[in-house]
């Protein structure tokens, strides 16, 4: 932990962020979440490589939806671009580290991209626009010749670290671990500094931000480029853990999946996306014996949280324990 | 030849209006952008095949059936999921139709996901020649149906006064509540009329396009599409856009690339929006924020 | 910090997969895992995995092989990459499985290909097509089903059967399965017969009216539409064709079934024209193909099966075959090369022998067309049969 937390500790923002969480206990969590796969089986030590990934996503989604406020649903599209741009790079020859950035990259660019015409349209527009958007990309992986390779998908090259292959589901979740970690704290200390706090009121009112000197449109732009890569990193991942990418990856049901992880895990709440994602990656591989129920569990849960505790888990156990919530839910106004 | 390409469009395009009217009339009326309504209609088309090919009905009356058991639907959706939470972000409250979008493909899925289901048409007669150009029977029957529905949704909202009062609700619900109305009813009321519309439009395409659990969220595109071309929550424009992107993907199709027809409402959504967000109809005005 | 760089590597390295002798192979028990799509659009294709099933639990009530029972473990892919991936994992880490039987879309089987060839699990398709898969060449790996090669060159064929035929067109998905089968048709016409395709057109999937294309085709007057086209395109094509007055015969593709085209159009007299690919011995709904019929349905008693429910037969056949050449000291070496010996295999439900070789994996090398003559599914190889 403290060789992922050192090269943040030198902007000096990581220690501030964590002044009131005791140092221990984010690297006991580390820790517990390096060590906890060793006693699983290899398909186990896959599912937790797909939890990992899809934290960044739910977070990535949730800066956006729970954070700015926006109705944007272009966060496939973003999981896609940063999977297919991760998995060009690495074909043309790039290592794994630098492909995965590449695809954050890639996915902070479609962010910018979405970004601009999302100053002008907002709500239900911006909701129909970003949804279009998705099932275009979806379209142009299906039909983009050798670039894309159509529907049979690309082929990632298998990750090498100085020379050697990481065959084994553990070494796997190792590398992704150290690159989630490294995005939960960077994104948990913009949120946290004066950025976040713009952010968050941006969505509250754009008019007082405005009037406060505020640069909204600017801060509007950065949280749609910041959600980009946060989620365009993850599709880097995504890519170099499966082997193979292909457009069906992409579509309405990941849409849904996506969804429920924010929505569960709680609006605007950081510790709540990783709940989120962590449970809603569990249950679907519990679920395997009972086909076809997925996407009626997926909906369902939605519902219910929806109806009864629209706050999410985390918002739910933040209200809760309030002596904690400003230790754990930090950047929730 | 480009007589028979508008007379297909025609039948396409009114099939996008009545779901794109829909749409609107909700909008308009409770403020509400139903990303599930694509399911309300393949929910309708499989309730009539339901009750006209299970339980074994007459065709009038499974239809009739078909619409009453969408209109609860709706209702008791409003009612049930979307009342408590209507006031807070728009975040939850579009989230809870798409919720329930993929609950009801999901439910579709469950019990048919394997099966091809056909709806036999609803008038069995040969096709008709006019000229070069031919029409069968159920096409006739589409365009008739939806214009039927177009016509009598105007007649309601520019000349009753209930139709009026309805859009004073929707633009000032608390003036709307001063004066008497009872707002929460009227929404779960018209959340049953758009349920019981989109049951229509369902029976009407469903021989042609035959059942299947993805049939509403094909449409639901094509019916952003055409409510964003003819200008966001403008009841006209929903229509013409409806219109104008059946023929111009069937023009299209035929005369530069039948690779377009696909991509077509994907780009007039994105290409409207960006360059002309009010449409081609649409003036500014103010949304619920 | 180099130093560092080669520990962490080594450490990442080091947590290998111990090697067992012989994963999924006990006492009295061989495991096999299936995976297919059993929900989802595409789960039609996946009732080859219950043909599958029917053929091992046969031949466990007649005794096993070498006095093991089969074991199958089924897993649902829901025809996409990502999931089929975790399903892999899950039958050869969780389950341990000797091997896989499965895989009915292609996207899924070149997403666990390469992982299953690097642990040498032995991997037989269940229904994906692709003859990309196995091109390259993979030890482990075998197709005992009529590739898209065979299919697309079988449909230019049988065109070319019929007398006359000059002009020939192709409708086609413009994305990779499409665009590939139309280039083999397309190259075997003019390698074979020296002829170019007349016209060449696209329809999109998802589409519900195909008036453009069929007013294109009516103009350009073909011979033959050759479809390379998905089941619920297939009977639009079939469909608008009868309603526009079109009569050139249309050839569908192998994942096209002709009982469920005409569910889906819903007109015998639409079907008059449409031919489609089929790679069975036994013709559709006649008394022949009644047995397997039986075999699904005394273990599947809700299954209502067509023309996909017998795709993987004649390859759990061969399966099965292969595991019993292997002898009673089953290994997956062993279990190769038996399959690798396997010669001309009647199956009984194919109509074409499975034959595999050391350096030829694509077992399946040839087919018919099946249509309605006088309301009844008939096979025929050439046009004038």
């Amino acid at each position: 932990m403290s060789d992922i937390s050192s090269p943040t500790s030198r902007t000096g923002t990581w220690t501030r962020a964590s002044g009131d969480m005791p140092r221990a206990v984010l690297v006991l969590a580390a820790l517990v979440a390096a060590l906890a796969p060793l006693g699983l089986n290899e398909y186990w030590r896959f599912v937790a490589s797909m939890m990992l990934i899809y934290t960044l996503v739910t977070l990535g989604f949730n800066i956006l939806l729970g954070y700015l406020g926006q109705l944007a649903f272009a966060n496939v599209a973003f999981f896609g671009v940063g999977a297919y741009a991760a998995t060009i790079a690495m074909n043309g020859g790039l290592n794994f580290i630098p492909g995965i950035l590449v695809g954050g990259i890639g996915g902070g660019i479609a962010g910018f991209l979405v970004g601009i015409p999302a100053l002008r349209i907002r709500n239900y527009q911006l909701a129909i626009v970003t949804l279009a958007t998705g099932e275009l990309l979806r379209w142009l992986y299906i039909h983009g010749g050798s670039i894309t390779q159509g529907s049979s998908g690309l082929e990632v090259p298998p990750m090498t670290l100085a020379g050697l292959q990481i065959t084994t589901e553990i070494g796997k979740y190792w590398v992704f671990l150290a690159f989630t970690i490294l995005c939960l704290a960077v994104t948990r200390n913009l949120l946290r500094s004066s950025v976040g706090r713009a952010i968050v009121s941006v969505r509250e009112s754009e008019a007082i931000s405005l009037g406060l000197g505020m640069h909204a449109a600017g801060f509007r732009i950065l949280a749609f480029v910041w959600s980009g890569a946060l989620v365009g990193v993850a599709g880097g991942m995504y890519a170099c853990l499966l082997g193979r990418i292909t457009p069906e990856s992409f579509g309405l049901t990941q849409l849904l999946v996506h969804f429920s992880m924010v929505m569960v895990g709680g609006l605007g709440s950081f510790v709540g996306s990783i709940f989120g994602a962590l449970l809603l990656t569990a249950i679907p591989e519990t679920l395997r014996n009972f086909p076809g129920l997925e996407e009626i569990v997926f909906s369902l849960l939605l519902i219910l949280v929806l109806r009864f505790v629209p706050e999410g888990i985390g918002g739910f156990l933040g209200a809760r324990i309030s002596g904690l919530r400003d230790r754990f839910f930090g950047g929730k106004p | 030849m480009f007589a028979q390409l508008v007379a297909s469009g025609l039948v396409q395009g009114s099939i996008y209006a009545v779901i794109a009217l829909g749409m609107t009339v909700l909008f308009r009326s409770t403020g509400v952008v139903h990303f599930g309504y694509g399911a309300f209609f393949m929910a309708g088309a499989f309730a009539v095949y339901v009750f006209s090919q299970v339980v074994g009905m007459a065709f009038v009356l499974a239809f009739l059936a078909a619409v009453a058991v969408l209109v609860l639907v709706g209702m008791a959706f409003e009612r049930v999921l979307v009342r408590p939470i209507v006031h807070g972000p728009h975040v939850t409250v579009a989230m809870m139709t798409v919720a329930m979008s993929y609950l009801l493909t999901g439910v579709a899925r469950f019990f048919w996901g394997q099966e091809v289901l056909r709806m036999p048409p609803i008038v069995d007669v040969p096709p008709i020649f006019v000229g070069s150009i031919v029409l069968t029977a159920q096409d006739l029957l589409i365009i008739a149906g939806c214009m039927a529905l177009v016509v009598a949704f105007f007649l309601f909202f520019a000349r009753t006064k209930l139709g009026k009062l309805m859009q004073a609700a929707s633009q000032v619900p608390r003036g709307a509540a001063l004066v008497g109305i009872n707002v929460p009813g009227f929404h779960m009321a018209m959340w049953g009329v758009v349920a019981g519309i989109a049951a229509v439009a369902g029976t009407l395409v469903a021989p042609v396009t035959m059942l299947y659990p993805d049939m509403g969220a094909h449409l639901l595109i094509k019916a952003f599409a055409a409510m964003t071309f003819g200008g966001f929550g403008n009841l006209g424009g929903a229509v013409l856009g409806g219109l104008l992107i059946g023929l111009a993907e069937q023009l299209a199709g035929f005369y530069i690339s039948t690779a377009l027809i696909d991509i077509f409402a994907y780009l007039v959504i994105i290409v409207v929006l960006i360059v002309l967000p009010n449409g081609i109809l649409g003036k500014k005005e103010a949304t619920r924020v | 910090m180099k130093r560092m760089t080669a520990i962490l590597a080594a450490a990442l390295v080091a947590v290998a997969n111990p090697a067992f002798a012989e994963p999924g192979v006990g006492e009295d028990t061989i495991r096999i895992g299936i995976f297919a799509p059993l929900t989802g659009s595409a789960s039609i294709f996946g009732r080859a995995a219950f043909g599958a099933e029917a053929v091992y639990n046969e031949v466990n009530e007649k005794g096993g092989i070498h006095g093991r029972k089969i074991e199958v473990v089924r897993e649902d892919d829901g025809c996409d990459a990502a999931r089929a991936i975790s399903a892999v994992r899950k039958l050869t880490a969780q389950d341990d499985v000797f091997l896989i039987h499965g895989g009915v879309c292609s996207g899924t089987v070149m997403a666990v290909r390469d992982d299953l060839e690097r642990q040498n699990v032995p991997f037989v398709i269940l229904g994906a097509a692709s003859a990309g898969i196995v091109k390259p060449f993979k030890k482990n790996l075998f197709q005992p089903i009529p590739n898209s090669d065979v299919v697309a060159t079988q449909m230019v064929d049988f065109a070319m059967s019929k007398p006359g035929t000059a002009k020939i067109a192709l409708i086609s998905h413009t994305d990779e399965w499409g665009e590939t089968n139309s280039r083999v048709a397309t190259e075997h016409l003019k390698k074979a017969y020296g002829l170019d395709i007349s016209l060449k057109l696209a329809l999109e999937r998802s589409t519900t009216d195909a008036t453009p294309q069929i007013l294109q085709l009516r103009n350009a007057q073909p011979d033959f539409v050759l479809a390379m086209l998905y089941p619920a395109e297939t009977a639009l094509l079939v469909r608008d064709a009868h309603k526009f007055g079109m009569t050139t015969p249309i050839l569908g593709n192998f994942g096209v079934s002709l009982e469920d085209t005409r569910d889906r159009v819903g007109d015998m007299a639409a079907m008059a024209n449409f031919y489609t690919f089929y790679a069975y011995e036994p013709a559709l709904s006649s008394a022949e193909i009644e047995p397997w019929t039986k075999m699904i349905t005394k273990y599947f008693p809700d299954h209502r099966a067509d023309t996909f429910s017998y795709e993987a037969m004649g390859g759990a056949l061969a399966v099965i075959e292969a595991l019993k050449q292997a002898g009673p000291d089953l290994t997956r070496d062993k279990f190769i090369a038996a399959m690798e010996s396997i010669k001309d295999f009647q199956s009984g439900i194919l109509n074409t022998p499975i034959t595999f070789s050391a350096d030829d994996h694509a077992g399946v090398n040839g087919g018919a067309m099946i249509a309605y003559r006088d309301g009844k599914p008939t096979v025929l190889k050439t046009w004038s049969e």
